[in-house]
């Protein structure tokens, strides 16, 4: 996958918006979709969107999703069976976090690996303006985010 | 008798210079009609003549040569007007049935949006939420087009086809579209591509001919391995297209009937 490129779209407003894929945990493959604007003029960034690809999959498509798994990363074993996208697990006496997704393999979560991602998921914030993702997301589309992901080579193996 | 000496000898040499007009005048004649004979045609020439004056009579067929073509800017077919060019009009394979199958195929492949899985594709599944608020789950992979594919496959196999006899030409250049098409699903449809080859052979009198030569490409044969090899190299010719599976499923589209050919 392209780590290193920002791949460019536009929204319904013509404004043009950037994709940056952030590396939360290599090993995993868990990655943050970092979706922003950019405003030259008032040399600021607002972010648009925020979300979550683990593997070969979209796990999260919204702000507030991210954000709630995010938050159950941080829970780590202080949740419960209420969670949404991680379950708690236990083995060898040692608790872990069992990704709940559709592929066939099982990703586990180690204390330390939530710890280290949700402090990525706070830098990644730093030097832009969040406002914008909470008044105006930018709501993918299945077929626009398909097409985004094919422009930007993220379809290929 | 001077007087008369005298007399005699002018009238003498009248005489001579006389004479030697008269001989010159023979031989000026002589040479005026052997002038005029060389100037006379010969009997060859007057055939040649008469041969020539005869052709003259007739009128130069001149007048363009029409056939009885498809016409695909017409039919909605504009991206297979270079591809029907070169197939049918520049080898004049006009013969039936070959000419309708061949362009029963062409519509096929245009009216139906058939693509063929990029072997190189990731497939990503994605959780979108959509306008409901409904989280959709869906699948992401990219595509080729088969259309582009064959006008591919067949722009470049052509100089390989035509070697062979025309019957067997005809019969390689109709296993192009089903190479392609045993490799392709149609774009949001359940319909199987086998059924549509089936569907499409039937009643062609070179149809087992042509499921022999797929049957050969499928086996690698070195004769006809030109079609695998074109088939191959237009993975990197041909771009890639994005491909979600979430939309509303589309029928297959087939023509009932075939279009009527135009003199032209």
């Amino acid at each position: 996958m392209a780590h290193d490129q920002i791949f460019t779209l536009r929204d319904d407003a013509g404004v043009e918006l950037k994709i940056i894929p952030v590396a939360l945990n290599l090993d995993k493959e868990i990655h943050l979709l970092h979706i922003f604007e950019e405003d030259h003029s008032a040399k600021k960034k607002f972010i648009r969107n925020e979300l979550v690809l683990v593997g070969n999959q979209i796990l999260t498509s919204t702000f507030s999703d991210t954000v709630h798994f995010m938050e159950e990363l941080n829970l780590f074993d202080i949740g419960n069976n209420q969670n949404k996208y991680l379950d708690v697990t236990e083995y060898k006496n040692t608790k872990n976090l069992k990704l709940r997704h559709n592929g066939d393999e099982n990703i586990f979560i180690s204390k330390s690996e939530a710890k280290a991602m949700y402090k990525i998921f706070n830098l990644a914030f730093l030097g832009y303006s969040v406002a914008a993702v909470l008044e105006k997301e930018f709501r993918f589309t299945p077929q626009l985010l398909a097409k985004t992901l094919h422009d930007n080579q993220l379809l290929l193996r | 008798m001077k007087f008369f000496s005298n007399t005699l000898m002018i009238v003498g040499t009248i005489f001579l210079f006389y004479y030697l007009y008269k001989i010159y005048k023979l031989y000026q004649e002589e040479v005026a009609k052997e002038k005029e004979e060389a100037q006379k045609p010969s009997l060859l020439q007057i055939a040649i003549q008469e041969a020539l004056e005869e052709d003259l009579l007739y009128e130069l067929n001149t007048h363009k040569v029409k056939y009885s073509l498809y016409n695909p800017s017409f039919e909605g077919l504009h991206e297979f007007r270079a591809i029907y060019k070169l197939v049918v009009q520049d080898n004049l394979w006009i013969n039936e049935p070959f000419h309708s199958k061949f362009y029963e195929f062409l519509i096929l492949i245009n009216d139906n949006q058939f693509m063929i899985i990029d072997p190189y594709s990731k497939v990503i599944t994605m959780n979108v939420r959509d306008r409901h608020n409904k989280v959709q789950t869906s699948k992401s992979y990219q595509v080729y087009s088969t259309k582009d594919i064959i006008k591919h496959m067949i722009s470049y196999c052509m100089d390989d086809i035509t070697r062979f006899n025309k019957k067997d030409a005809q019969s390689l250049l109709l296993s192009i579209f089903i190479v392609a098409l045993k490799q392709s699903v149609h774009y949001l449809s359940k319909d199987v591509p086998q059924n549509i080859i089936d569907k499409m052979l039937v009643g062609y009198e070179q149809a087992s001919v042509v499921s022999n030569i797929v049957q050969m490409v499928e086996a690698k044969n070195e004769k006809v391995y030109f079609i695998q090899e074109t088939f191959y190299d237009a993975f990197s010719v041909v771009e890639t297209l994005p491909y979600n599976d979430s939309e509303v499923p589309k029928p297959l589209e087939i023509r009932k009937e075939l279009p009527q050919k135009l003199l032209q």
